[in-house]
């Protein structure tokens, strides 16, 4: 397959310049008919406290553009009783931008723009779903071309998409039922082990896995991703200022991201069974000077368990094409480990089974592996990458403990 | 979100062409004036509308247990598809398989038919092209 279907966007190097000084999180859950706005600050406040700082410190606020209910300066400054001038970013929030996010926090430090900058994304999709006001499919129902040429037969939402995509990386790679049921299987072992994930007393083993119903063909309920309520938040500064903070600084290594150019239309998209991964991943191990073997633990966008393993393959952690094999047994459990030929993966237990927070809770786990403090702790774990992925973009942050 | 049958905005400009011939029985896509090939999506370039044979080979497809649209109600159990058209490089069709045999496979011939976009439930007055899995001896 050629590679012009898409692109790395340019990045100038952000190496060392960033560290992620204190995370936080409102509580995930199905419907709880909590607000995104309350929920986001009590994200924010959480990582406000795991810095050490208070709110005054905070001069910086970063969120999700184009979706509604994020937050705001208002809505800091109501909450915390402050009045200061915070610099406001829409390059931030989940997603793509859960890994790109840095890097524009690192030209804003650098300017002296901020000196504390808070990331932080809100979710109420378990309510809104409830109460039949909206959710995931919204985005692609109303855009004009899916409107008009897709949703007439039947090519819609997000899961019909990806059944096509796991069906055609099946007949290209020979990948199985039961590969996709690996991903699944071994993450919900980590929400077991995870006290704040939704799934957290489902277990779930291979064998039933196997036994579930087909949904939309070849995946289960089980390959789908949770829809949730919560909110996460972390809170950037520099590498100098982070180390007279509270807790031991973990410092961003690379960013990189990907672009295709079919955008969402992925019944268009040059290489089918890719992500954008092929370009954002290369480019942030660049930036880094790391390779995948050196990571240690990897939290990746996993909105279907076929988006995950196209991800492992496509950040260079197997060759294309043998993800499925590469996922079965306990490849993926936090406690086998690189040293023994493992990845440790999701170990939150990612979309599929701690919380549809899409991705900002995967980097407030990978900060907490790297501080040595995580539910599921991977052994020694000194480097972690996170996969961002949007449909049409996708990122890769990587992570360091100095 | 509507809970009818989701069916396409038959007075925009980028999507008329493909419907009204439809209507007619026939397959018509945009073809670049610049000689780039097909503009598909429709993004705006200068285009011709050209009839194709309508047919080609499936390329994937997801089988729909569930509707996860409540318009979908009427023709669910359903097969969504993706096909790789004659004569149109690097266009995927997304189109829904009439009738569907048990077993699929990347790469069957397939065939254009011209039936309303809810068959086999309530019509929706909307003519689009759906697909027929040919047999090897229909292939000609």
């Amino acid at each position: 397959m050629s590679s012009d279907w898409g692109w790395s966007t340019p990045l100038e190097s952000i190496a060392g310049q960033v560290a992620l000084a204190g995370v936080g999180e409102a509580p995930a859950s199905a419907r709880s008919d909590r607000s995104a706005l309350d929920m986001a600050g009590d994200a924010i406040e959480a990582a406000i406290t795991d810095a050490g700082l208070t709110p005054a410190d905070i001069d910086g606020l970063m969120i999700q553009k184009g979706m509604a209910g994020q937050y705001s300066a208002a809505a800091f400054h109501a909450r915390f009783g402050t009045r200061h001038d915070l610099w406001v970013s829409d390059a931030g929030g989940a997603m793509t931008w859960a890994g790109t996010a840095p890097y524009a926090a690192a030209a804003a430090l650098h300017a002296g723009t901020a000196r504390h900058i808070v990331n932080v994304f809100a979710i109420d999709w378990a309510s809104q779903k409830a109460a039949g006001t909206g959710g995931p499919g919204d985005y692609h129902a109303q855009e004009r071309m899916k409107a008009g040429y897709e949703l007439p037969f039947g090519y819609y939402p997000q899961p019909v998409y990806f059944a096509g995509v796991a069906r055609r990386h099946m007949h290209d790679h020979g990948t199985t039922e039961a590969q996709l049921g690996a991903i699944a299987v071994a993450q919900r072992a980590h929400a077991n082990g995870h006290p704040g994930a939704v799934m957290h007393d489902k277990p779930l083993t291979l064998d039933q896995y196997l036994a579930r119903p087909m949904l939309v063909d070849p995946l289960r309920m089980e390959d789908f991703c949770l829809i949730s309520d919560g909110a996460a938040a972390y809170l950037m500064t520099t590498p100098e200022r982070a180390r007279d903070l509270a807790r031991p600084p973990v410092i961003v290594a690379g960013v990189g991201e990907g672009v295709s150019r079919a955008g969402t239309y992925f019944s268009q998209q040059g290489d089918f069974t890719a992500t954008p991964q092929v370009f954002a991943a290369p480019a942030a191990f660049a930036m880094a000077g790391l390779s995948p073997a050196d990571v240690d633990v990897l939290a990746v966008y996993d909105p279907f368990t076929i988006v995950a393993l196209m991800q492992i393959e496509d950040m260079g952690f197997c060759a294309k094409g043998e993800g499925g094999a590469f996922v079965e047994g306990d490849r993926l459990s936090h406690a086998r480990g690189r040293v023994r030929g493992g990845l440790p993966f999701n170990t939150h237990g990612g979309l599929l089974s701690h919380a549809y927070l899409l991705g900002i809770s995967h980097v407030v786990e990978l900060v907490r592996q790297l501080r040595g403090e995580a539910a599921n702790q991977v052994a020694d774990a000194r480097v972690a990458a996170y996969g961002g992925f949007t449909g049409g973009d996708a990122s890769t942050l990587l992570l360091v403990r100095p | 979100m509507t809970t009818g049958f989701p069916l396409p905005d038959l007075a925009d400009p980028g999507l008329a062409p493909f419907w009204e011939a439809a209507a007619k029985g026939e397959l018509k896509l945009p073809r670049r004036i610049d000689g780039a090939g097909f503009d598909w999506y429709p993004s705006g370039a200068r285009v011709e509308w050209v009839r194709l044979p309508g047919t080609g080979r499936l390329y994937t497809w997801s089988l729909v247990q569930r509707p996860l649209h409540p318009g979908y109600a009427g023709i669910t159990p359903y097969v969504a598809a993706l096909v790789e058209l004659d004569e149109a490089p690097g266009v995927r069709l997304v189109t829904r398989l009439l009738d569907p045999p048990a077993r699929l496979a990347v790469g069957l011939p397939v065939a254009a038919r011209f039936v309303d976009l809810g068959t086999p439930g309530p019509e929706t007055g909307v003519i689009g092209p759906l697909f027929v899995v040919q047999s090897v001896n229909d292939e000609g």
